[in-house]
C-alpha cells in the first residue's frame, strides 16, 4: 500500500517540477504572474497532502482481502475499495491486492475506478473477494472530442467524423493524414508527393477560398499549422475528429472555414503501467515508369525535328544506330528504399494521476536516390487530480526530424530526370566527382543536368525541431462549474544547409563551391480561459462554455550564403572565401477571441447547440479587426420518441441540421497597410557603396475584413439491427463571401501584378453530398465490417469583385503560360486553352483552315471557336476542370479467431488534370527527351491524327495549352491491405508479454487509371516545387515525386 | 487508514477559498491585458503616409534608380528583348526562345516582366516629381532630386516607347489600382513629355565633375543632354535639335573615350571618363545589388548557364583584325580564367553550342558571381556615333567621318577616308557597321535597325515582319484594361 503511495507522490512532485519548468518556458513575461499563482495553488494543495494522524476509528469485525483485476486478468492498482455506509476504505496495491476490515458480513463493498464500471459485493461469509472490473464502455466510446471539450456522440448536432487509434494502428504512415485517406466522407486527402517527409494536402468539403484551403489543426487543444502535424508520430494518436460543418467547427470561428481537425494524443488509463511496442519494417518500390525514348529513338526524333525546322542535324546524332551510351534515367534515379518505424509507449495511472509517455523513431529512405527523412519523437501526457476539485496536466510533444534533399523532388528535378538525354552517361571516369554530364559534341544540344550527379552533389540537409504542447489547470467551483486555464506553446526551429561542391560533369560542371545555410524560428503561445457548466435536470441537460483566448505567433528567418572554399571538405560558412549574401525577415500576428457555446438536450431527444465566437486579428485594419461567428444547430433523436418504441430494427435515428458563419484570415500578416519598403537599394559613389532607398511595392487595404463562409448542413444518422448497420448522410452548402483575393492589377500602375491590395472581392460556393454506410457482424470467432463512403463537391465562383476573370500564370521548368482560368459561373481553376482538332495532314488542309500562324502539315490544328478566320488568343475556352464528380472509399475488415485482415480502397471519378509534364515530354522540339508515345508522331500524310510532327522551335507551338493535354485522372486504388495474427494469451504469456500481434501489409498495391503521369492523385499546382500549390492553378500537374508501393511486416507487443 | 485521512484533509483544503480567489485573479490577469495586443506593425517598414521629409527624400529618389538594377531590366530580362532579335545572339538554356526568331506571343512572360518593371520606374519617379517639391528643404538639393527623377522618368519612357510604341502615360503616381486603367497615349505625345522632362533635368542637374565622389552614378547634366539628343534622334525630323544636344555633350569637355576598349564594361574601370550614364551594380553581399548578366552568360564550366550566346553571324560582322571582336566574344583557345585553375585557363568552344560565349563585361573572369559589373546606358562612343549620324543627315559628312574615326582610332582600326565615305549613303553604311561592332550587345542594334527601316532587310530571314516593329502589349494588360487596345497585327 505504501509502495503505491510513494510511487504516486514521487510522480506528483516530479510532475510539479516539470510543470513549473514548462510554465516558465512557455508563457510570455506578461503571464508569469499567472504562472506563479498557479504554482502556488498547486503547492499549497500538495503540501497539505501529507499523512496525518487518524481522526476516525472503525469497529473492525472481519478482515476481507482479495485481488482486483480487469477482464484480461491484469491486476488493477489504486482501485478504491469502500464499505458502503461506513467511513473505512482502502486502495489496491501495485498487484491489485487489498485488505480491508469491515464491520460485518452484511457489509457491502464498493469498488470504484475511473473509467471502469463500479462493482458492489456483499461480504457474506467470504474473507476473500476477487473482483473483475469492466471498462465503462458507455462513457469511453460514446464520447467525442469537440472543440474545447467532449460530448456524448448521441448529443452531437454537427457533422463530425471520428477516427480512432484502431483505425490508424498498424499502418505504416509517416503522417497521420495518410492513415485516414479514403475513410472519411467529404475529406479529400491527396499525397502531394511520395517524397519522404512531404506534407499531405487535406481539403474538407471543397475549396472555399483562393488562399490556403487547408483546415485548422488543433493538437491537444493547441491550434497549429498543417505543416506542424508532420512532427507528430501517428502511433501517438488516440483519436482524430474532423469537424465538417458550422455547428461543429464554429467554436473555432475565424479559422474554421476550411474545417477543423482535432487531434488527441494518447492518454494514460488507470491501471498497472502498460508498455506497448509498435514497429514495422518495409520496403518501398516504384517501377511504374513513364516509357521514354532510348538513345536511338531520341537521336532519330531530334534529327526529324531539325530537318522539319530546316536545320542541320546535330553532329552527335549522325549515326543514331551506333550511339554507345543508352541511359535509362528512371532506372538509375529510382531505387528500392526501406522504411521503418518503432514506437514504445508506457502508460498507466491511479485514481489521481494518469500518464502516458512515449518515444518514437521513424526512418524512411526515398525511392529517388539521395533522399531520406528521419524523425525522433517523444511525448509526455499526464493529468493529476491534485484535489477533488483541482486537476492539472500537460501534453508535450518534442520531435526532431532530419531530412536529406527534401523538397528537391520538384518540378526542376523531374525536368532533369525525364528530359535528360539518354545519350548522356551517368558516370565518367576522370571527371572530378566521377559523374558524366551533357556536352553538345557527344550527347547533343539537350543540356539537362545529370540528375544523379546533381542530387549526389547538391546535398540539402534540413532539421526540424519542434516543441508542441500545453499545460492546464482545471478547478471545479461547484459540481458542474469548472474553470480551466490552458497555456499552449508551439515552438519550431528549422535549419537548412545546402552545399554544392566543386565537380565536373562536362557542360554542367560546377567549379565553384557554394554553401547556403538558413534558420527559421517560430514561436507561438496560446492562453485560454474557459468556464464550463454542466447540469442534468429531470427532463433536460445543459452544458455551457464561455471563454477568452489569446494567441500570438512570431517568426524570424535568417539565411546566409557564401561561395568558394579552399576544399570540397570544408563546409561551414567561416571557411568560405568568396562573395556572400545575407538575408532575414521577421513577422508576427495575434488573435484575440471570445467564445461561447450552449448545448441543451431535452428528454434525450431534442438537441440544441448554439455557439458564438468573436475574433480579433492583427491582420486586418483597425476598423474591421473583429468578426463575429455565430452558429445554431438542432438535432432530433427520433428513436427516443414513444412512437418508435415498437420499431425494433432501428437502434438509433438522428436528424441534424446546422447553420453558421465561419471565417478565414489566411492572408499576409501586414497586408492592410501600405508601407514604404526599404528593401530596394542602389549603389552610388566611387567606392560603390550601398545607398538606401524606399518605395511602395505593394498596396494595402485598410478596409480589409474577415472572409466569411456561411455553412448549412442537413444530416441523418441511422443505426439498425442493434447497431449492425450504420448509415450517415449529409448535404451541405458552403457559401463564401468576401473571399480575400489579390485581384491582379494593371502593372502600368507601377505595382506588381499580384501586389495590388487584398480585397474582400470574390464569392465561391461549394456544395455536396456525403454518404457513409457500414455493416458489421460479430460472431464468436468471426467478425467483419464493411463500410463505404461517397462524397461529391460542386464548386462554383459566384462573384469576382470587379468582374474580371483571373487568368493564372503557370511558370515552372516545364512550361509557362496561362493554363487555368477562374471566372464567375465556373469552377475555380478551370482549364483554359485551345481545342485541338486533329493534325493537318497536308498543305490543302492548312490552307482550308482558319489562318493559324506558322502551321504546316503535321502540326496540331486548333479550332477557330469564334469563327473570325484566325486562330488567336480569342479561341481559347474552358477545356476542363479539376473537380471530380465524386470520390469514394471502401473499407473491409474481418477477423477469424486469431487472424485479422483489412482492405482499404479509395477512388475518384470524373476528375481531370492538365498534364503539364506530358506537354513537356511530347513537345518534340529537340530540347529534351520525350515519352515513347512520340514514336507514333506524324511523319507524313495519314500517319497520325493525334501526335504532331517533331520540329525544333515554336513555330506552331504544338504544345501550347490545349485539350491535347487534358487527361481523365479518375482512379481506383488499393491503398492499404493488411493481414495480422494475434498470438494466443498462453503463447504471449509464456514469452512474458500480454499480447502480441504480427502483421504484413501493403500500400498502393495497385491503381487503376488511364492517367499517363506518375500519379493521378495530385491536387496540382503551379510552381517549381511539388508542394507549391496554388488554388488558382489547381489540377495542373507539374510533376510530382511518385508514390511508391510499400510492403512491410509489423509487430505490436503489449508487455 | 492513512489514505482515508488524506482524503479528509484534502476536503478541508478545498473548502479553503484561497483557490477560488486565485482562480478569479488569474482570469482577471489575463483578461486585463493591454489593448494593443492586436496592433502589429510590420517590423521592417514604415507607413507610406507621411514618410517623405527632408531627410528621407533621397530614399525615394534612390528607389527610382533601383528599378534599373532589377532582374527584369538591366540585370537580366531586358537583354532578351534587345539582343536575340538581332540574330547576333541566340538564347539557350533559359526561357524566351521566342525572341530568337520572332516567335514570341502576346502572352510571353518576358514582355510582361520588362513592361511591368519600366512602369515601376515611372511610378517611383512620379512619386518624387509629385511629392518632393512640397518638402521644405534645401532648394538646390530639392531641384536636383526632382531633376534626377525627371531624367529617369524620361529614360523609362524611352524604353517603353522604343519597345512598345504607344503606351499609357502617367505623370502622377497611381493611388488606387483603377487609376491605371487608361488608354494609350501616342508615342509623339509621350516624346513631348520626355523632352520637357529632360530639359528640366538638364537645367537642374549638376555636371558629372561637380558631383561629389560619393554621388558618382547619379544622373548628370551631360546624361540629360545625351538622352535629349537620342530622343530627338529617334524622333522624326529633329536632326537639328539632336545635333545641338550631342554637340553640347561633346563640347562640354566632361567626357572622352577610354584608351582600352576592354575597359568599356569592366569591373575594374567603372564610371570612367567615357561613361555618361551607367547602371550601377556592386557585389556587396546583397543579392539584389549584383547583376545576373555575368552568371547567366558565363559558360557552365564556370558555374554559369551560358544563356546568351554570340552567333557566327556576329563574329563574321567584324573587319579582320578588329580587336573589338576579341574583347566582345570568347573564342577557342583564348585566355579565360587562369586564376581559377588549369581547366579554366583557356576558353574551349565545346563549352557552348554556338562555339562562342559572351565576353564583353564578363572579363576579367574572376568567378561566376562576379556580379558587381556596371552596365552602360549611354557612353561617349555612342554619343559620337549618334552625332555622326545626325551630322551626316545634315550633310556635315566630314564632321560625321571625324566622329566615327575617333571611335575607330581608339582600337587602331584604319580610319575612314573621304574616298570611301564621300557620300551620305556611304557614310551611313559606315555608321551602320560601326555601331554594330562598337556597341555590340549593349542593346542598340535592334533599335537602330528598326528606326533606320532596315529591320526587314536584315531580320526578315529570322522571321521579322512589319508587326514586329514594336512588341505587342502584354496580353494580361489587355485582358485587365478595357480601354487598352492591342497593337494592330497582334
Amino acid at each position: 500500500m505504501l509502495k503505491a503511495l510513494k510511487f504516486s507522490y514521487r510522480e506528483l512532485d516530479y510532475k510539479s517540477l516539470l510543470y513549473l519548468k514548462s510554465l516558465f518556458i512557455k508563457i510570455g513575461r506578461k503571464h508569469q504572474i499567472l504562472a506563479v499563482l498557479v504554482l502556488s495553488a498547486i503547492f499549497s494543495t500538495t503540501s497539505y497532502a501529507l499523512p496525518e494522524e487518524n481522526e476516525f476509528e472503525t469497529k473492525v469485525q472481519l478482515t476481507v482481502s482479495g485481488v482486483v483485476t480487469d477482464v484480461n486478468g491484469m491486476p488493477l492498482s489504486s482501485v478504491t475499495v469502500q464499505e458502503q455506509g461506513a467511513n473505512n476504505g482502502t486502495l489496491t496495491d501495485f498487484d491489485g491486492n487489498f485488505t480491508l476490515g469491515v464491520s460485518s458480513s452484511e457489509s457491502v463493498l464498493i469498488f470504484t475506478y475511473v473509467g471502469m464500471l463500479p462493482v458492489e459485493r456483499t461480504v457474506g461469509g467470504n474473507t476473500t473477494i476477487n473482483v473483475q472490473m469492466r471498462e465503462d464502455t458507455e462513457s469511453l466510446q460514446e464520447v467525442v472530442v469537440v472543440g474545447y471539450g467532449t460530448q456524448k456522440r448521441s448529443d452531437i448536432t454537427g457533422a463530425v467524423s471520428s477516427i480512432s487509434a484502431n483505425d490508424i494502428a498498424g499502418q505504416p504512415v509517416a503522417n497521420i493524414n495518410e492513415a485516414i485517406q479514403g475513410k472519411v466522407a467529404g475529406v479529400n486527402i491527396t499525397p502531394s508527393s511520395g517524397e519522404p517527409g512531404a506534407p499531405l494536402q487535406i481539403r474538407i468539403r471543397g475549396m472555399g477560398t483562393f488562399g490556403n484551403s487547408g483546415p485548422l489543426y488543433v493538437v491537444d487543444g493547441m491550434p497549429v499549422n498543417g505543416s506542424d502535424v508532420n512532427s507528430i508520430d501517428p502511433n501517438q494518436i488516440e483519436s482524430m475528429e474532423i469537424l465538417k460543418d458550422a455547428s461543429a467547427s464554429a467554436i473555432y470561428g475565424s479559422r474554421a472555414a476550411n474545417g477543423v481537425v482535432l487531434i488527441t494524443t494518447k492518454v494514460g488509463r488507470v491501471g498497472k503501467p502498460q508498455m506497448t511496442y509498435n514497429g514495422y519494417y518495409g520496403m518501398q518500390t516504384f517501377n511504374n515508369f513513364i516509357p521514354l525514348l532510348n538513345s536511338q529513338q531520341y537521336a532519330e526524333l531530334n534529327n526529324d525535328a531539325s530537318r522539319n525546322a530546316g536545320m542541320a542535324p546535330e553532329p552527335a546524332f549522325a549515326n543514331p544506330g551506333s550511339i554507345p551510351v543508352d541511359t535509362d534515367w528512371q532506372e538509375v534515379s529510382y531505387r528500392d528504399a526501406p522504411v521503418q518505424d518503432h514506437s514504445l509507449t508506457i502508460s498507466g495511472g491511479g485514481e489521481d494521476a494518469r500518464y502516458s509517455v512515449s518515444g518514437g523513431y521513424f526512418d524512411q529512405k526515398g525511392i529517388m536516390v539521395f533522399s531520406s527523412f528521419k524523425r525522433y519523437s517523444t511525448r509526455v501526457k499526464s493529468s493529476f487530480n491534485v484535489t477533488d476539485k483541482l486537476t492539472i496536466g500537460e501534453s508535450i510533444n518534442l520531435s526532431r526530424s532530419l531530412g536529406e534533399n527534401m523538397g528537391q523532388g520538384n518540378n526542376l528535378d523531374f525536368a532533369y530526370l525525364l528530359g535528360a538525354p539518354p545519350t548522356m552517361p551517368v558516370y565518367r571516369e576522370g571527371n572530378l566527382g566521377g559523374y558524366g554530364g551533357p556536352n553538345p559534341a557527344e550527347t547533343g544540344r539537350n543540356n539537362r543536368d545529370n540528375i544523379v550527379a546533381r542530387r549526389d552533389n547538391m546535398r540539402n540537409n534540413s532539421a526540424f525541431n519542434k516543441a508542441l504542447g500545453n499545460v492546464f489547470a482545471e478547478y471545479e467551483f461547484i459540481p458542474g462549474l469548472k474553470y480551466r486555464l490552458n497555456l499552449g506553446l508551439n515552438f519550431g526551429l528549422n535549419t537548412n544547409k545546402a552545399y554544392t561542391p566543386k565537380y565536373e560533369a562536362e557542360n554542367r560542371s560546377v567549379l565553384i563551391q557554394s554553401l547556403n545555410q538558413s534558420k527559421n524560428e517560430s514561436y507561438e503561445y496560446l492562453v485560454e480561459n474557459l468556464f464550463t457548466y454542466e447540469k442534468e435536470f429531470e427532463s433536460f441537460n445543459i452544458s455551457l462554455l464561455g471563454g477568452y483566448t489569446r494567441q500570438n505567433a512570431s517568426y524570424s528567418y535568417m539565411s546566409g550564403s557564401i561561395q568558394e572554399f579552399p576544399s570540397n571538405e570544408l563546409r561551414v560558412i567561416d571557411a568560405g572565401t568568396g562573395s556572400y549574401n545575407l538575408s532575414g525577415n521577421e513577422a508576427e500576428w495575434a488573435l484575440e477571441s471570445y467564445l461561447g457555446r450552449a448545448n441543451v438536450t431535452v428528454l434525450d431527444r431534442y438537441l440544441f447547440t448554439a455557439t458564438f465566437r468573436r475574433d480579433g486579428s492583427s491582420r486586418f485594419g483597425a476598423k474591421n479587426r473583429f468578426g463575429n461567428f455565430p452558429s445554431l444547430a438542432v438535432g432530433w433523436n427520433v428513436h427516443e420518441e414513444g412512437f418508435m418504441a415498437d420499431v425494433n430494427s432501428i437502434s438509433s435515428l438522428k436528424i441534424r441540421g446546422s447553420w453558421g458563419i465561419l471565417g478565414n484570415q489566411e492572408i499576409g500578416n501586414y497586408v492592410s497597410q501600405t508601407t514604404m519598403n526599404t528593401s530596394p537599394r542602389y549603389i552610388f559613389g566611387e567606392g560603390q557603396a550601398i545607398s538606401p532607398a524606399a518605395a511602395i511595392t505593394s498596396l494595402g487595404n485598410p478596409g480589409l475584413k474577415w472572409e466569411e463562409t456561411t455553412q448549412t448542413n442537413i444530416g441523418v444518422d441511422l443505426n439498425m439491427f442493434k447497431n449492425a448497420l450504420t448509415f450517415t448522410a449529409d448535404y451541405w452548402i458552403k457559401d463564401s463571401k468576401g473571399v480575400l483575393l489579390r485581384t491582379p492589377i494593371s502593372v502600368a500602375s507601377g505595382i506588381g501584378r499580384f501586389n495590388g491590395p487584398y480585397e474582400n472581392a470574390a464569392g465561391i460556393k461549394n456544395s455536396g453530398f456525403e454518404f457513409l454506410l457500414a455493416y458489421r457482424k460479430a460472431a464468436q470467432d468471426f467478425n467483419y465490417e464493411i463500410s463505404a463512403n461517397v462524397s461529391t463537391v460542386k464548386n462554383e465562383v459566384t462573384t469576382l469583385g470587379r468582374g474580371s476573370t483571373i487568368l493564372n500564370l503557370v511558370n515552372n521548368a516545364y512550361n509557362f503560360g496561362v493554363f487555368t482560368h477562374t471566372a464567375v459561373g465556373e469552377s475555380m481553376s478551370s482549364f483554359y486553352g485551345y481545342t485541338m482538332d486533329g493534325i493537318f495532314q497536308n498543305q490543302q488542309e492548312v490552307e482550308a483552315h482558319a489562318t493559324q500562324p506558322g502551321a504546316e502539315p503535321g502540326d496540331v490544328r486548333f479550332r477557330d471557336l469564334n469563327g473570325d478566320g484566325i486562330i488567336s488568343d480569342e479561341d481559347r475556352s474552358v477545356i476542363g476542370d479539376p473537380f471530380p464528380d465524386f470520390t469514394y472509399g471502401i473499407n473491409l475488415s474481418a477477423s477469424y479467431k486469431n487472424f485479422d485482415a483489412a482492405l482499404s480502397f479509395t477512388g475518384v471519378a470524373g476528375k481531370e488534370l492538365y498534364n503539364s509534364q506530358s506537354a513537356y515530354l511530347e513537345s518534340m522540339d529537340g530540347e529534351h527527351n520525350q515519352m515513347a508515345t512520340t514514336l507514333n508522331r506524324w511523319q507524313g500524310e495519314g500517319t497520325s491524327n493525334t501526335m504532331p510532327r517533331a520540329v525544333r522551335g515554336y513555330i506552331n507551338d504544338n504544345a501550347r495549352p490545349s485539350t491535347r493535354f487534358v487527361e481523365d485522372a479518375s482512379f481506383f486504388k488499393l491503398r492499404n491491405a493488411q493481414i495480422g495474427y494475434n498470438f494466443s494469451k498462453s503463447v504471449a504469456n509464456s514469452i512474458g508479454v500480454s499480447n502480441t500481434r504480427i502483421y504484413i501489409s501493403g500500400q498502393n498495391l495497385f491503381t487503376i487509371t488511364d492517367y499517363s503521369g506518375y500519379n493521378p492523385d495530385v491536387l496540382g499546382g503551379s510552381g517549381w516545387a511539388s508542394n507549391d500549390l496554388n488554388p488558382l492553378s489547381m489540377g495542373v500537374d507539374t510533376g510530382t515525386y511518385p508514390i511508391p508501393t510499400t510492403v512491410q511486416v509489423g509487430l505490436q507487443v503489449g508487455f | 487508514m492513512e489514505i482515508f485521512k488524506l482524503r479528509i484533509i484534502k476536503n478541508k483544503v478545498m473548502k479553503n477559498l484561497k483557490i477560488i480567489f486565485i482562480g478569479f485573479f488569474l482570469a482577471l490577469v489575463s483578461f486585463g491585458c493591454s489593448d494593443d495586443f492586436l496592433e502589429r506593425l510590420p517590423p521592417d517598414a514604415l507607413p507610406a503616409e507621411g514618410f517623405l521629409n527632408a531627410d528621407r527624400a533621397e530614399l525615394a529618389v534612390n528607389a527610382v534608380y533601383a528599378t534599373l538594377q532589377t532582374y527584369e531590366l538591366y540585370s537580366n530580362t531586358l537583354s532578351k528583348l534587345y539582343d536575340p532579335p538581332t540574330g547576333d545572339a541566340i538564347l539557350v538554356n533559359t526561357s524566351g526562345y521566342g525572341f530568337n526568331n520572332f516567335q514570341y506571343t502576346t502572352a510571353d512572360p518576358h514582355l510582361m516582366e520588362v513592361y511591368s518593371a519600366l512602369y515601376e520606374g515611372v511610378f517611383r519617379a512620379n512619386i518624387v516629381i509629385n511629392d518632393v517639391p512640397e518638402i521644405e528643404m534645401d532648394a538646390d538639393l530639392r531641384g536636383r532630386y526632382v531633376g534626377e527623377a525627371k531624367f529617369l522618368r524620361a529614360l523609362y519612357y524611352w524604353h517603353l516607347t522604343t519597345l512598345w510604341g504607344d503606351v499609357p502615360l502617367f505623370t502622377e503616381p497611381v493611388e488606387v489600382p483603377s487609376d491605371a486603367l487608361i488608354a494609350k497615349t501616342s508615342r509623339e505625345e509621350i516624346y513631348s513629355v520626355m523632352i520637357q522632362d529632360l530639359e528640366d533635368a538638364e537645367a537642374a542637374l549638376p555636371l558629372k565633375s561637380s558631383y561629389s565622389a560619393s554621388d558618382v552614378g547619379r544622373a548628370t547634366k551631360g546624361a540629360a543632354q545625351a538622352l535629349l539628343g537620342k530622343v530627338y534622334l529617334y524622333k522624326k525630323n529633329s536632326d537639328l535639335q539632336a545635333e545641338e544636344w550631342f554637340s553640347k555633350v561633346i563640347e562640354s569637355g566632361e567626357y572622352d573615350l577610354v584608351d582600352d576598349y576592354g575597359d568599356i564594361i569592366n569591373i575594374n574601370a567603372e564610371n570612367n571618363k567615357e561613361s555618361i550614364f551607367e547602371v550601377q551594380f556592386a557585389e556587396t553581399g546583397q543579392a539584389d545589388l549584383g547583376t545576373f548578366r555575368v552568371a547567366y552568360n558565363n559558360p557552365q564550366v564556370n558555374g554559369g548557364t551560358g544563356n546568351t550566346l554570340p552567333t557566327q553571324q556576329m563574329v563574321d560582322a567584324y573587319e579582320s583584325n578588329d580587336p573589338r571582336l576579341n574583347h566582345t566574344i570568347f573564342m577557342e583557345g583564348e585566355e579565360f580564367a587562369p586564376d581559377l585553375g588549369d581547366d579554366l585557363a583557356t576558353y574551349k568552344s565545346v563549352w557552348s553550342s554556338t562555339g562562342y560565349n559572351l565576353k564583353k563585361g564578363l572579363f576579367p573572369v574572376m568567378y561566376v558571381n562576379n556580379r558587381g559589373t556596371n552596365f552602360p546606358v549611354i557612353r561617349y562612343a555612342d554619343v559620337l556615333l549618334m552625332y555622326a549620324e545626325v551630322a551626316n543627315q545634315l550633310s556635315m559628312i566630314d564632321e560625321a567621318r571625324n566622329a566615327v574615326n575617333k571611335v575607330r582610332k581608339r582600337v587602331d582600326m584604319p580610319l575612314l577616308t573621304p574616298a570611301e565615305t564621300g557620300t551620305q549613303g556611304a557614310m551611313f553604311e559606315a555608321i551602320v557597321h560601326e555601331r554594330r561592332v562598337e556597341l555590340a550587345y549593349e542593346f542598340h542594334r535592334f533599335n537602330d535597325l528598326k528606326r533606320w527601316g532596315l529591320a526587314e532587310e536584315f531580320l526578315g530571314p529570322l522571321g521579322y515582319k512589319p508587326r514586329h516593329r514594336y512588341y505587342p502589349l502584354p496580353q494580361e494588360e489587355i485582358d485587365i484594361n478595357d480601354l487598352l487596345e492591342q497593337r494592330t497585327g497582334w
